[in-house]
């Protein structure tokens, strides 16, 4: 057993207080007024996301080959900051192909093992994903997209096929 | 702990001193509309962690919302430094925290930075309310150690994973014996259910 010295210190939440006071809002009411202040969001977050995108767009044309911490993260920044804007504007599976980016990213930077294939299969898909509509008038299903990278992430975690023994 | 959206429980944030600490101007102008769509009437916004800083040992806080990243300064380590260094009644304020994606490398300390709850962007208005609502209505005690000042992380109360022997006093052991009386009868568990009326 850890011979830590242990204070237990039991605050006065005054949020808790201020919060039953008379008056305020209804859950329903405040849901939907957050809603509707979000909703006024909706073109600002749009003109955010494509200028996201083309931050990572410059983010991954700088991927060198080899592995590159550096320019690793420049991307993983780039992606990660999308996330959470691109909901507001409506376009709710780009921020799940962001999160699948960053995820990829994360794991290469702790593996370092560097593929490039599988950070473009996301920002081919992050590009399909700013115009829904027009990916379902090509007669392609959104959902499906988003699986997609899920298949290719899952593939990248697998370990890397052994290199053959030169010597042999 | 699901919260229904639909619920007309009510609540009063007009009265709340709100600090948002957010990095870029859109993600603040979210944060800033779901808190006014709640009600909330005092928000004190900043941008950097310097600002924050600044302001909490200013200004008393109700309720802390921490974005993670924060351009070159970090969301982890502002908290942490709140939690030793802010002012009280603010060390103790409940805080909660806003990520994106946190790195498989950062999750430990997202975990211990002493933030009372990590919220994964995107940030939904139910979601947001939940956690605050969950916050008062909790009130977990706070524990302080020379390597963690913060709530209290162990809120879940489901015994020791099988196995194990627990590490708290209040721990039962893995075997418990034999019972000392009858099972209740399925009558008397009903009864323990059923409403009764209290005569004052």
């Amino acid at each position: 057993m850890s011979n830590k010295s242990v204070t237990f210190i039991t605050p006065q939440y005054k949020i808790a207080e201020k919060l039953q006071q008379p008056g305020g809002k209804t859950v329903a009411q405040a849901v939907t007024d957050a809603q509707h202040g979000l909703e006024g969001l909706a073109d600002a977050c749009l003109g955010a996301v494509d200028e996201a995108l083309t931050d990572i767009d410059r983010a991954y044309k700088a991927l060198p080959d080899d592995f590159d911490l550096a320019a690793l993260t420049d991307l993983y920044d780039s992606a990660n900051g999308l996330i959470g804007i691109a909901t507001v504007a409506g376009l709710m599976e780009m921020d799940r192909a962001a999160y699948s980016l960053c995820d990829l990213i994360d794991r290469m930077m702790a593996m370092g093992r560097p593929d490039k294939e599988p950070i473009a299969v996301h920002v081919q898909a992050l590009h399909l994903l700013r115009s829904p509509a027009a990916l379902i008038r090509g007669g392609g299903k959104v959902e499906e997209v988003v699986q997609g990278l899920v298949r290719v992430a899952r593939k990248y975690r697998q370990p890397e096929p052994a290199k053959p023994d030169a010597t042999a | 702990m699901a919260l229904n959206p639909g619920s007309r429980a009510r609540f009063n944030l007009k009265n709340a001193s709100i600090m948002l600490v957010e990095h870029g101007s859109l993600g603040m102008d979210i944060l800033v509309q779901i808190m006014v769509g709640f009600g909330a009437k005092t928000l004190h916004k900043c941008e950097t962690a310097d600002e924050a800083r600044v302001t909490i040992c200013r200004t008393e806080m109700d309720l802390i919302i921490v974005d993670a990243l924060l351009g070159d300064d970090n969301g982890y380590e502002l908290v942490e430094w709140m939690r030793r260094e802010a002012p009280e009644p603010n060390k103790f304020a409940p805080m909660l925290m806003l990520s994106a994606h946190t790195q498989a490398s950062k999750i430990a300390r997202a975990r211990d930075c002493g933030a009372h709850f990590i919220i994964a962007k995107p940030l939904t208005p139910v979601v947001l309310l939940e956690r605050i609502l969950w916050v008062a209505k909790e009130q977990r005690r706070f524990v302080a150690t020379d390597s963690y000042i913060g709530p209290d992380r162990r809120f879940k109360f489901e015994g020791p994973p099988a196995g194990t022997t627990g590490r708290r006093k209040d721990d039962l052991p893995e075997s418990v014996g034999e019972a000392k009386a009858p099972n209740m009868s399925q009558d008397e568990i009903d009864a323990l259910m059923a409403p009764r009326k209290v005569t004052l």
